[in-house]
């Protein structure tokens, strides 16, 4: 695991939401493997902050959680986003996209200068 | 807005029982796990290599799921809960210990919230009108007597009236009693004869019509309004909605309802006593005679900015002008007092201060929480020292101090609401005894209310604190070594004594304090109540009548000299067919008229005397009464010389007087009034209307006023042209109720427009002047007594945790030899030391205390020896009995088993 980042502070629950979106209704081990995979392993998820995580977005009405069975037919919390929280990636996407610009546009500056 | 809806699933989650979702995540836990193990398993892996593999990805399952739960509900209130569940299980685990605690908590917090509850009904509730804190009163004094402040007549008034500095407003009341008739039947009902402009300067409106203005106080206006009290419209009229419009009678006197006032104003000029009726002076008896005013009672505006001081300075300046004015204000001062001043026992003259009285009651039950509180801290700290070893455990597991600390905290408040809970129903039980001896008149509104809620909350909560704070302290210097090795000893002697002395030492010196306060007071209400007032106060009845005319059968007429005339001849035969009746009725040990009771001294009914000698400077105001023959029998009045009056008193006999024993001594230096003669300075005719003095009889005081004996003069009804006796005195024979009916026949058979207005005994009719005194007393005895109680279960709190500790001593000292007596002696020493110091303090104390309490709250006079002596002997008894366990105890020590233990 050595030299992987941990995921950033604050972007985990965008991170969830994109992969509740992208994959539809999954489990926390689901989620976090495909943060990871999706990172090219370079991420790694703690365990306990993703799982706090779902539950803060749980209990702030962006995605609900029910029990149902694995692809290989194994019990597991299914994660699923709601209206709200598709309302709320979308938001949070677009002030995503203009933070990241902002910081690009910054940091070519910064290097642009003589 | 989704924070908020956050929040609230936390919140819920904190409250629902944890099993479920423990059950819950656990199994997310174990599903990810599994998920993760046959990932691996697909990947290559072994199962055992796999369920490493996942173990060591996943990491600390504990450590996840204390995460997870700090998310899951509020931590704040996850730690509370627990506190509470923690405390509630250990209150449980010693229901002895936890019910003593309540039960001091229960007294403490009860009898304070029942005496908050009234002392916010006579002083702090705000007066139900506009801007009450502009609202003063004004109180009329002689600098030439003695007297009590009162009355202002018109000069004054008219001044004030047309003061623009001081006031922005001046209007004036007049309390009475009347018999007040609504339907046929006759109540005596408090009224007030007030200015047409006072609701308008209370700003008080109406619940229905109208409230009454300064065309009522115009005596021709044909409205002849009245204006009734919510009160009096459900009690009399059953809340009819049409009552305005409707007739009611003030005496004689016919008045229409013109409105009804809001529920709650139930009248300022006295909150105890409330008012049902109100009509303009000019209404209720007329025009003034030509040349004199309306006594009346003052209540003035303050302009806005004006201070009450300034005020009184602009009035002292009037006072002055009038000085010079050789009229009959001339030699009057007067006093503006603030109407939040005005209450309860209420002393015009400032040496009760309603605020100071309020303050100190406060503070009386301060001192009553304090011991309580004290007393529950000190009872958990005691057990504080059993629980060091279980403190010593949590902290060795992690608790930090703080966490302990909050615990021991939440246990003491947990013990305070629930002694609050109990508290509130004690308070309730206490009013409910305190309203069924209230006597009627006094509308009290005691309910446990809004206010007094959240006193008894705010009580609960500084209880708490108190109670838990000691513990707390205390926990937090448990050294976690020494309360795991065993040694419960370590208890040093230092703190076990600044521990003892720092609890139960006050309690000794606040008991003492207490107690003296109430003895000194209660021993100046039995003085107050044992004085010879120169009247029986026992055995009689006060009947009030009423006769309601003009007589039926009569033609109406107009010309007032001859209903004056009718009025007298039918009165004159009343009162001989009614003494007639009395004197054969064998239920009547005697009975006699009167027209007022001695028992209360009124400004406006005192009279100047002149002398026959007519030298300038012989003028005495006295008090007077019209009796009939055998008034003198019933009240108990001795005649000292002469005679008193009988049947030969009659319309036209030489008309005659009786005079008291002060009064005669003041007219005549030699005392010997019979046989010379006096007149009233009152109007021409009675200038020249000689009296001749027949007897003297001896003195009568007032109740409560302290005047000492009263100038007295009285006349026989039978000589006077205008009838105005209102009362039947009478010493029932055997059976009260009887004599009661007795009275009933003969006075409503003796007119048949007479009907009984009120029944009272003389013991009812004198207690309700000493209600407040009376009041006060029982209020400070209950606070001693409840502070005594309490000191006397915290004492035994204290020597038994003391004891307990000291068990390996006395357990040594047995073994070496020492007797029981010894045993006994060391439990004593301890007490007697506690004793001393206490009432070394609480000597102090009052003697600091008392003056103050003297001088700013209620004049009484400092402790006798007696006293001095008697409350610590009193205490002394308190402490031994709470010793007595305790000593017992520790004097059956065996010492063989004290030793094992080491």
């Amino acid at each position: 695991m050595a030299g992987r980042a941990e995921v950033w502070q604050g972007t985990l629950a965008l991170m969830v939401l994109r992969t509740l979106d992208t994959l539809g209704p999954l489990h926390g081990y689901g989620i976090a493997r495909r943060i990871e995979q999706t990172s090219g392993d370079l991420l790694s998820v703690n365990y306990g902050t993703l799982y706090p995580a779902l539950l803060k977005l749980e209990q702030e009405g962006y995605i609900a959680s029910s029990w149902g069975l694995s692809d290989n037919n194994r019990k597991a919390k299914f994660y699923t986003l709601t209206r709200a929280g598709r309302r709320q990636l979308s938001r949070a996407a677009g002030d995503w996209d203009r933070t990241t610009a902002i910081m690009a546009r910054f940091m070519r500056g910064a290097k642009e200068r003589p | 807005m989704r924070a908020a809806r956050a929040w609230l699933r936390r919140l819920a989650a904190s409250l629902w029982p944890r099993a479920q979702h423990e059950a819950d995540l656990q199994a997310e836990i174990d599903s990810h796990i599994q998920l993760h193990i046959d990932d691996a398993v697909r990947a290559g892996l072994t199962e055992a290599e796999a369920r490493r593999q996942a173990a060591i990805t996943f990491g600390s399952v504990e450590a996840i799921k204390e995460d997870y739960r700090d998310r899951r509900g509020l931590p704040s209130i996850d730690s509370l809960l627990q506190d509470v569940r923690y405390g509630l299980r250990t209150l449980a685990r010693q229901p002895g210990f936890s019910v003593i605690a309540l039960l001091v908590l229960a007294l403490g917090i009860g009898v304070t919230t029942a005496i908050f509850s009234i002392v916010y009904a006579v002083y702090l509730r705000p007066l139900p009108v506009h801007a009450p804190e502009q609202l003063v009163y004004i109180y009329a004094y002689s600098t030439s007597t003695r007297r009590p402040p009162g009355v202002l007549y018109g000069l004054m008034y008219d001044r004030l009236a047309a003061e623009g500095r001081a006031f922005s407003a001046v209007t004036a009341h007049f309390p009475s009693t009347r018999p007040v008739e609504v339907d046929g039947a006759f109540e005596s009902t408090a009224i007030e004869a007030v200015r047409g402009n006072y609701f308008d300067v209370l700003g008080v409106g109406a619940l229905h019509g109208r409230v009454l203005t300064l065309e009522d106080d115009d005596y021709a206006n044909p409205d002849n309004a009245a204006v009734v009290s919510h009160r009096l419209w459900m009690r009399r009229f059953g809340g009819d909605p049409g009552i305005v419009g409707r007739e009611i009678f003030v005496g004689e006197r016919a008045l229409t309802i013109v409105g009804v006032l809001p529920r709650g104003f139930n009248g300022i000029s006295d909150p105890w006593k409330p008012t049902d009726l109100y009509a303009t002076q000019a209404q209720l008896s007329g025009p003034p005679p030509r040349g004199s005013t309306y006594a009346t009672y003052p209540i003035a505006r303050l302009r806005p900015g004006v201070t009450l001081e300034r005020a009184r300075s602009i009035v002292a300046s009037h006072d002055e002008e009038l000085a010079r004015s050789y009229t009959r204000e001339s030699r009057m001062r007067h006093l503006v007092l603030p109407a939040s001043d005005v209450r309860m026992p209420f002393d015009p003259m400032g040496k009760i201060v309603s605020a100071r009285m309020s303050g100190a009651i406060l503070a009386l039950i301060a001192v009553v929480l304090a011991i309580a509180a004290a007393n529950v801290a000190g009872m958990l700290m005691a057990r504080g020292v059993g629980r060091r070893a279980e403190i010593g455990v949590r902290m060795a597991i992690g608790a930090g101090a703080p966490r302990i600390a909050r615990q021991l905290l939440t246990e003491g408040l947990l013990l305070a609401l629930a002694g609050g809970l109990a508290g509130w129903f004690t308070g309730w039980t206490l009013l409910e005894v305190f309203r069924a001896y209230t006597p009627n008149q006094f509308a009290l509104d005691v309910a446990l209310s809004t206010p007094i809620f959240l006193f008894t909350a705010g009580v609960c909560v500084v209880v708490g604190l108190m109670v838990g704070a000691g513990p707390a302290l205390q926990a937090s210097r448990v050294d976690v070594l020494s309360a795991l090795g065993g040694g419960a000893q370590a208890v040093t002697r230092r703190t076990r004594l600044r521990f003892r002395y720092g609890i139960v030492v006050p309690q000794v010196a606040l008991s003492l304090v207490l107690l003296l306060v109430a003895g000194v007071y209660l021993k100046d209400l039995l003085r107050i109540e044992r004085t010879d007032l120169g009247f029986s106060k026992h055995g009689s009845l006060v009947v009030q009548f009423w006769l309601k005319g003009p007589p039926p059968g009569m033609a109406p007429t107009t010309d007032q000299r001859l209903i004056a005339e009718r009025h007298a001849e039918r009165t004159r035969n009343f009162y001989r067919n009614v003494t007639q009746r009395f004197a054969t009725m064998p239920e009547l040990a005697g009975a006699a008229l009167s027209t007022s009771l001695p028992t209360n001294y009124n400004s406006w009914r005192a009279f100047t005397v002149l002398t026959q000698d007519g030298r300038v400077g012989h003028k005495r105001a006295s008090d007077r009464a019209f009796v009939s023959p055998g008034y003198f029998d019933v009240m108990g009045i001795r005649v000292l010389s002469g005679r008193a009056f009988d049947e030969r008193d009659t319309m036209t006999s030489p008309k005659v007087a009786i005079v008291s024993a002060k009064l005669a001594q003041l007219l005549w230096s030699d005392g010997n009034a019979v046989g010379r003669f006096l007149a009233f300075d009152n109007s021409a005719q009675e200038r020249t209307q000689w009296l001749e003095i027949v007897g003297v009889v001896n003195d009568v005081a007032p109740v409560l006023q302290d005047l000492g004996d009263n100038p007295f003069i009285y006349l026989p009804l039978a000589q006077q042209w205008r009838m105005s006796a209102s009362l039947v005195l009478a010493r029932p024979g055997s059976n009260q109720t009887a004599a009661i009916d007795a009275i009933r026949t003969a006075v409503e058979g003796a007119d048949l427009g007479a009907s009984i207005t009120r029944v009272r005994t003389m013991e009812q009719a004198v207690g309700e002047i000493l209600y407040p005194r009376r009041l006060a007393a029982a209020i400070l005895t209950a606070c001693s007594l409840v502070g005594l109680i309490l000191a006397c279960i915290g004492l035994y709190g204290v020597v038994a945790y003391s004891m307990a500790q000291r068990l390996r001593e006395i357990g040594i000292r047995a073994a070496l030899g020492a007797g029981r007596a010894d045993i006994v002696r060391l439990v004593l020493g301890e007490a007697l030391v506690v004793l001393t110091a206490g009432s070394i303090a609480g000597f102090v104390l009052a003697r600091l205390a008392m003056p103050a309490v003297s001088n700013l709250v209620i004049p009484v006079p400092g402790p006798d020896a007696l006293m001095l002596a008697g409350v610590p002997v009193l205490l002394a008894g308190v402490v031994l009995a709470a010793c007595v366990l305790p000593a017992r105890r520790a004097s059956r020590v065996d010492p063989v088993d004290v030793l094992r233990s080491l």
